[in-house]
C-alpha cells in the first residue's frame, strides 16, 4: 500500500545526518582552558597587537565578570547545559602561526582537504564562482583568495588580525561603533578573547567586484569560536559579503559567540548573508553548538542601506538577532531568515529594527520550519523613535511545523512613537497538507521530493535573497537534511 | 483604615487584620497577602508588566476603600436605559442591597452575595475562586485574593437560560485626602447547557487617584454560551487594573468584550483556556486613549484540546499623548489539533504624542492547526477621507466617521443591544460632528 | 488498459464503492455518471492512491499490471493521470519548476532523458498553444489564486505535458462556464488517440456533448447499475437519475 506522508514527515524528522562531522588531524597550538587577564595577554601578545587593543580587550573582560549570563532558554525541560568559560580554551591555531602560508600550495593539504570535504574547493570555488575565500580556521586565518584583484579595486578584505596591523587606524576607528564591548554577555567576552575574523572596507563610490565570503569552522575540541567581523561601506560603496559556517561532531557543547558589525554610510549598501550549518547535536540532544552571536548593522548614512539574509538549519542552540539601526534619513534595513530546527534543537532568532530617521523603512521575513523535537521562536523588535517620521515596516512570520513533538513559536515586540509610523506585522503557521504531498505524487514526484520542493517553496522569498550561487547551496542544504525521509 | 506606602515592610498589613478572621477564605487570604507581599508590586522588569509602570500609583498612600454609599443619582447615568437586567450595584467593592434591583430569577439561578454562598456552600464555590488564572503568579490578583470580602456569585445551574443580563455597576467612591483601593470579586459559574449575560460597568465618583482592582472569573460547563462585557468607565486618575479569567468545557462558547472608555490607567488582564474540544473563544476590545491615559490589554488563550476556535480581536484609537499596549499569546498545547486561532490588533494613532507597544505573540506545539496573528500601526486612511471630503463632508466630520468606523467593528458586534446602542452614543458624542452620523 | 474488477472501498469504516466492475479498452472515452453521494469521486481517488481511502475488495489492473499495490507518484509515472475535481494550492512553489520535476520524474521512469530547461519550455509553449493556456500562470505557485477555470485548464495540461495513457477526469466540468468548458473539451479532445483512454466523471450529461463517450456508465450507491453508448447520458438528462432501475444489479 502507498506509504503514509505522515510517515515519510516523521521518518524524515528522525534522520538527518550531520554529513559534515568530521575532525582534521593536524597540529595546533592551544592555549590551555581557562580565562583570565593573563589569557588575553597571551592572545593579544601572540597577535602582536597594539597597546590600545589590548587595553579594549581588558575592559572588555573587566565589564564582562561583572555581568550575568542571560537565561534565555525558553523551553527549560531541553537539556541546557550551562557552559563552562573556565573550560574552554580560548586561542587555537594550526601551529605554524610564525611563518603562515603566503599561497595556496603553502597551506597543509589536510586542511585544503577539509575544505574540500565542505565543498569548498578554495582555487576551484573561488576561480568558478568568483568568490574570494578568506577561509578561517579555528581561529587564524590561513588563506586569502583573491586579495589582489579586490586591492586594484580598493577594497581591503582580510583577516581581522591582519588589518589590526594593516590599517590600523581604520579598525579602531570603527571597532566596537556598533557593537560596544559592554554591549551584551557574550558580545562582552567576544571583545575580551576575539582571536580573529573578517575586516571588509569599501571605500567610497566602489562596488566591490565580487562575492566575499568566509567560511568559519570550529575544528579543535573545547574550542570556542569568537571572530569579529567587520565591514566598513563608505559613501555610495557596496558590498554583499557570505558566511558559511560547520563544525565537526563533539559530544560537548562548543560556544559560539561572534560579533559582525556593519557601518554604511551615505548611499551605502552591505548586503550580508549567512549559511549556518554548525554541528546540531544528535538526536538526544547531546552536542552541538551554542550559537550565541550578536550581530549588528548601523545605517549611519542616508539613503543607506542594510540586508541580513539567513539559513540557519545547524546549532543545538541558537541565539541571534541580526539588526539594524536605521539612524539615516530614507535608510533600509531588511532580514530575510530560513530558520529549520529538527531532533532538539532549538533556533531562538529575529531581528531588531530601530528607526530613528526619517522616511526609514524595514522588511522582516521570517520562515522557520519546526520538526523532530526542534523548537524555533521568531523573537523581534520593531521600534519607531519619536523622530522617525514616515517610518514604514512590514514584517511577516510563517511557520511550519513538521509531526507533533515539535514547537513553533513567535515573539514579535513592535514599539510605536510616532504617529506617522504604518507598522504591519502578519504570522501564520502551517503544517505541509497530506493533500499536498497527494498532489505531487499523483503528478509522479516522490513523497519525498514533495517534502522539499513545499519546503523549499515556502522559504522561496528569503532564498531568493541570497546571491545565485549560495541560493543553489542553501536549497541543497535544505534538501540534504529532507534527504531519507521516505523509507 | 490605614494607609500604606511603598515603603511598608508588609503593606495591607493593617487592613487585612481588620478583616473578618472567622471568614472559611480566612486561610486562602491570609496566603494571598503573603504572596503579595512576596511578590511585591510588579515592576516593568517582568515581561507582563514591560510597559506599565506602576511607580506613580505604588508611591502614593494607598488605603482600603471604606464603606461608603451613593446617592441613586450618583449610578442613574450609567444603567442601561430601555432594557430589563438583573441590576447589582457594590460601592467601593462592596453589595449595595438598596440600589440593588435583581428581580425574579429562573428556579435555581442565583445572583448574590458571594459571601453568601460560600456560607451555604463553601466548598463548591472555593473551587473555583481563583481556578481560572494562576492568581499566584501575578501580585495584583493575589492582593485581590487577599480582600475578598464579599463579592458577586452569579449561578446557573445545568440547561437554564438566564434570559435578561445581568449588569453589576462597580462604583468607586474616591477620596481627595486618600488614594483608595478596591477589590471587587466576581464569579459567575454557568452549568452545562446554560446560558447567560453579564455587563460589569466600573466608575467612580471623583478624580481622585485610587485603584480598582476588579477580579472576575467566568467557568463555563460544557455546552454553555456565557457573554461577558466590561464597561471601564472610571474617573479621570483612576487606576483600573482588571482580570479575567475564563475557563470552558466542551462545545460551548464564551465572549468578552473589554471597553476602556475612561481612567487613567486602564489594565485588562485576560486568561482564556478552553479545557474541553470543539469550543470557542471571542475575547474583543475597544479603547479609547486621550489625555495622558494607558490602556493594557494582556491577554493569554489556551487551547488545551482539539477543534477549538478562538478569537482575538483589539482595536485601539489613541489620541493626545495616550500610550497603550496589547499583549496577546495563543497557546497551543501538542494536544490541541485543529485549533484555529486568529489574533488581531490594530492601532489608530491621532496624534504625534500617541505611543502604542503591541506584542501578539504564538506559542504552538501541536502541528495540525491554523494560527495567525497580525497587528497594524497607522493613522487614518488619507485616500478614504480625501473620498469623504469629495462627497461634500467636511474634514472634521470625514475624521469622526473614519474613526467611528473603525470603533464600530468592535461595537457591532455586541450581541445586546441595548448595550450596542448605548456604546454608538458615547463614542458619538466624543466625536467632532459625531452628532451628524446617528 | 484499465480492468476493475469487483472493488470495494471504505472511507473511514463506511462502504462507498460496493463492488465495481469495469473495462476500459486502450483508446475509448468511458464517462461514469452518477448523483452526489453515489461514490463517483472516491473511484477516481481510489484508482490515484489516496491514502484515506481504504480497498477492502476486489483488484485492479493497469496495463496489465496491479495498480492497487503501487504508491502513487509510481502510478502516475506508470501513466495513471488524475484530473482533480480541487486541485490544491501550495503556496511558493512555482508551477513551471513542479511541472517539470513531474515530467521528468515520468520520463526518468519511461527510460526517457530528462528535458533540459530549454527543451522543456518549447514543449511548455507547443502544450499551452494548444489548450489557449496563459503561460504567465506557469510563473504563479501551483494552483495559487487561481480562478476555478483556471484551475481546471492547468489540469489539462499538466495533462498534456505528463502523455499518460489513462486520464481520470474527476468532475472536471464542475464550476466551469461554457466558454471554459469548451476549451477544456477542446484539450481533452486533442489529447485523444488510439493509445490513450480516458474516464470522464460528471454529474451532467453537458460536459458529453463537448467530449463524446464511447460508453456511458450508470453509478448508483457504490455499483454500476447501468451501461451503455452515448445515448443513456441524453437519456438520464431527460428522466434524471430517478429513472434508472437496478435492471442488472446482483441484488435488483
Amino acid at each position: 500500500m502507498p506509504e503514509d506522508p505522515n510517515v515519510a514527515l516523521d521518518t524524515w524528522a528522525e534522520q538527518t545526518d550531520y554529513k559534515w562531522g568530521f575532525v582534521t588531524d593536524i597540529e595546533s597550538e592551544t592555549l590551555p582552558p581557562g580565562l583570565d587577564e593573563d589569557v588575553i595577554r597571551g592572545i593579544s601578545a601572540r597577535k602582536r597587537e597594539p597597546e590600545w587593543l589590548l587595553e579594549w580587550r581588558l575592559e572588555a573582560y573587566r565589564h564582562w565578570l561583572t555581568m550575568d549570563e542571560p537565561e534565555w532558554a525558553h523551553f527549560p525541560d531541553h537539556d541546557w547545559r550551562p557552559v563552562d568559560y573556565q573550560a574552554i580554551s580560548y586561542y587555537s591555531a594550526p601551529k605554524s602561526d610564525e611563518d603562515r602560508p603566503k599561497s595556496l600550495d603553502e597551506v597543509d593539504p589536510k586542511l585544503l582537504e577539509t575544505y574540500e570535504k565542505l565543498g569548498i574547493p578554495l582555487e576551484e570555488r573561488a576561480a568558478l564562482a568568483g568568490v574570494a575565500v578568506d577561509a578561517v580556521f579555528d581561529s587564524v586565518s590561513v588563506a586569502t583568495t583573491y586579495k589582489d584583484k579586490l586591492k586594484e579595486a580598493g577594497v581591503i578584505f582580510c583577516p581581522f588580525s591582519e588589518a589590526v596591523h594593516e590599517h590600523p587606524e581604520l579598525v579602531q576607528q570603527y571597532l566596537g561603533r556598533v557593537v560596544p564591548a559592554n554591549d551584551n554577555f557574550f558580545a562582552a567576552l567576544n571583545s575580551a578573547v576575539f582571536t580573529d575574523g573578517s575586516f571588509v572596507f569599501v571605500p567610497k563610490g566602489v562596488t566591490c567586484p565580487m562575492e566575499l565570503s568566509t567560511y568559519f569552522r570550529i575544528n579543535a575540541m573545547s574550542t570556542g569560536q569568537f571572530e569579529r567581523t567587520l565591514i566598513v561601506a563608505e559613501e555610495g560603496a557596496s558590498v554583499s559579503y557570505l558566511e558559511g559556517c560547520t563544525a565537526p561532531m563533539r559530544d560537548e557543547n562548543q560556544l559560539h559567540a561572534a560579533v559582525v558589525e556593519l557601518i554604511a554610510l551615505d548611499d551605502a549598501s552591505i548586503k550580508y548573508s549567512t549559511i549556518q550549518n554548525w554541528y546540531p547535536g544528535d538526536e538526544n540532544g547531546v552536542g552541538g553548538i551554542y550559537n550565541f552571536v550578536t550581530k549588528r548593522g548601523l545605517c549611519e548614512g542616508d539613503r543607506s542601506h542594510i540586508s541580513w539574509t539567513q539559513v540557519e538549519t545547524g546549532s543545538a542552540i541558537t541565539w541571534k538577532y541580526p539588526s539594524c539601526i536605521l539612524k539615516g534619513d530614507e535608510s533600509i534595513g531588511e532580514f530575510y531568515s530560513v530558520a529549520l530546527t529538527n531532533m532538539k534543537q532549538q533556533a531562538d532568532t529575529g531581528t531588531k529594527m530601530v528607526h530613528l530617521g526619517r522616511n526609514t523603512r524595514s522588511n522582516i521575513v521570517s520562515k522557520g520550519i519546526s520538526a523532530g523535537n526542534g523548537q524555533n521562536t521568531y523573537r523581534g523588535l520593531v521600534k519607531i523613535r519619536p523622530k522617525a517620521v514616515n517610518a514604514r515596516n512590514y514584517t511577516q512570520c510563517d511557520s511550519m511545523l513538521m509531526g507533533d513533538r515539535c514547537g513553533a513559536h513567535t515573539f514579535p515586540y513592535i514599539e510605536a512613537e510616532n504617529d506617522s509610523a504604518v507598522v504591519e506585522h502578519e504570522a501564520s503557521t502551517s503544517k505541509i497538507g497530506e493533500d499536498q504531498i497527494f498532489y505531487l505524487n499523483q503528478r509522479g514526484i516522490s513523497s519525498e521530493d514533495a517534502v522539499s520542493m513545499i519546503v523549499n517553496g515556502f522559504c522561496r522569498e528569503v532564498l531568493a535573497e541570497l546571491p545565485m550561487e549560495f541560493a543553489v547551496e542553501a536549497r541543497k542544504l535544505l534538501e540534504v537534511s529532507l534527504e531519507d525521509s521516505v523509507g | 483604615m490605614s494607609s500604606t506606602t511603598m515603603s511598608d515592610a508588609r503593606p495591607f498589613q493593617d487592613d487585612f487584620d481588620a478583616l473578618d478572621a472567622s471568614s472559611p477564605l480566612a486561610d486562602l487570604r491570609r496566603e494571598a497577602l503573603d504572596r503579595f507581599h512576596e511578590l511585591g508590586w510588579p515592576t516593568t522588569r517582568s515581561e507582563a508588566w514591560r510597559y506599565t509602570n506602576l511607580r506613580p500609583l505604588t508611591a502614593s498612600d494607598l488605603a482600603l476603600a471604606p464603606e461608603a454609599t451613593v446617592d441613586a443619582s450618583v449610578i442613574e447615568p450609567y444603567l442601561i436605559e430601555d432594557a430589563q437586567v438583573h441590576r447589582i450595584v457594590f460601592v467601593n467593592g462592596r453589595f449595595d442591597d438598596g440600589l440593588s434591583d435583581i428581580g425574579s430569577l429562573p428556579a435555581g439561578v442565583t445572583v448574590g452575595h458571594l459571601a453568601d454562598a460560600l456560607k451555604g456552600n463553601a466548598d463548591a464555590v472555593m473551587s473555583h475562586l481563583g481556578s481560572t488564572f494562576d492568581w499566584k503568579a501575578d501580585a495584583l490578583d493575589a492582593l485581590n485574593m487577599a480582600f475578598i470580602e464579599d463579592g458577586l456569585y452569579i449561578h446557573v445551574p445545568a440547561n437554564t437560560q438566564l434570559e435578561q443580563p445581568v449588569h453589576v455597576l462597580h462604583v468607586t467612591v474616591t477620596d481627595p485626602a486618600a488614594a483608595v483601593v478596591t477589590h471587587p470579586r466576581t464569579l459567575i459559574v454557568v452549568e452545562d447547557g446554560s446560558r447567560a449575560t453579564c455587563i460589569e460597568s466600573c466608575f467612580g465618583t471623583g478624580d481622585d487617584t485610587c485603584l480598582v482592582n476588579p477580579v472576575t472569573e467566568i467557568i463555563a460547563g460544557h455546552g454553555a454560551h456565557v457573554d461577558h462585557y466590561r464597561e471601564v468607565r472610571e474617573g479621570q486618575e483612576t487606576w483600573h487594573l482588571g482580570t479575567l479569567g475564563v475557563t470552558q468545557g466542551n462545545d460551548g462558547q464564551v465572549n468578552s468584550c473589554c471597553l476602556a472608555l475612561d481612567g487613567k490607567v486602564i489594565r485588562n488582564a485576560m486568561t482564556g483556556t478552553m479545557e474541553g474540544t470543539d469550543a470557542m473563544a471571542n475575547f474583543r476590545g475597544l479603547a479609547w486613549g486621550t489625555a495622558d491615559r494607558h490602556i493594557d490589554n494582556f491577554l493569554r488563550v489556551n487551547h488545551m484540546k482539539p477543534d477549538c476556535n478562538s478569537r482575538e480581536y483589539f482595536k485601539y484609537i489613541l489620541d493626545d499623548a495616550s500610550t497603550a499596549t496589547f499583549t496577546g499569546r495563543i497557546y497551543v498545547e501538542q494536544d490541541a489539533q485543529k485549533t484555529d486561532a486568529v489574533q488581531t490588533n490594530r492601532n489608530l494613532l491621532l496624534n504625534e504624542k500617541a505611543r502604542v507597544y503591541t506584542r501578539p505573540q504564538l506559542e504552538i506545539f501541536a502541528d495540525d492547526v491554523k494560527c495567525t496573528h497580525g497587528a497594524t500601526i497607522g493613522r487614518l486612511d488619507e485616500d478614504a477621507r480625501f473620498y469623504l471630503e469629495a462627497r461634500g463632508i467636511g474634514r472634521e466630520a470625514a475624521n469622526s466617521l473614519l474613526i467611528f468606523a473603525f470603533a464600530n467593528e468592535v461595537i457591532e458586534d455586541i450581541a445586546f443591544e441595548a448595550l450596542r446602542s448605548r456604546l454608538e452614543t458615547i463614542l458619538l458624542d466624543r466625536l467632532p460632528d459625531g452628532g451628524m452620523f446617528r | 488498459m484499465l480492468s476493475i474488477k469487483n472493488l470495494h472501498a471504505s472511507v473511514e469504516d463506511t462502504p462507498i464503492l460496493k463492488g465495481i466492475n469495469l473495462e476500459i479498452p486502450a483508446g475509448e472515452v468511458h464517462s461514469i455518471m452518477g448523483p452526489n453521494g453515489s461514490g463517483k469521486s472516491t473511484l477516481a481517488r481510489v484508482l490515484a492512491g489516496e491514502e484515506s481511502y481504504e480497498v477492502t475488495d476486489g483488484s485492479v489492473t493497469f496495463n496489465g499490471v496491479d495498480l492497487l499495490d503501487m504508491d502513487p507518484d509510481v502510478r502516475a509515472r506508470e501513466g495513471l493521470f488524475m484530473a482533480f475535481q480541487y486541485p490544491v494550492e501550495i503556496p511558493g512553489v512555482s508551477t513551471k519548476y513542479f511541472l517539470r520535476a513531474a515530467v521528468n520524474a515520468v520520463r526518468e521512469h519511461r527510460g526517457l532523458d530528462e528535458l533540459d530547461a530549454y527543451e522543456f519550455l518549447k514543449e511548455v509553449k507547443e502544450k499551452a498553444e494548444v489548450l489557449d493556456l496563459d503561460t504567465s500562470l506557469l510563473d504563479r505557485s501551483v494552483n495559487e489564486g487561481f480562478s476555478g477555470g483556471e484551475k481546471k485548464r492547468a489540469e489539462i495540461f499538466q495533462m498534456a505535458m505528463l502523455d499518460p495513457s489513462m486520464c481520470v477526469l474527476d468532475e472536471t466540468d464542475s464550476g466551469l462556464d461554457i466558454d471554459a468548458l469548451k476549451i477544456v473539451s477542446d484539450g481533452v479532445n486533442a489529447l485523444r488517440n488510439e493509445k490513450r483512454s480516458f474516464l470522464v466523471i460528471t454529474h451532467y450529461q453537458r460536459l458529453l456533448n463537448y467530449i463524446v463517450p464511447d460508453r456511458v456508465h450508470v453509478l448508483m450507491d457504490g455499483q454500476i447499475v447501468e451501461s451503455g453508448d452515448r445515448d443513456l447520458g441524453m437519456k438520464l438528462e431527460e428522466q434524471g437519475y430517478a429513472g434508472v432501475e437496478h435492471p442488472c444489479g446482483a441484488d435488483a
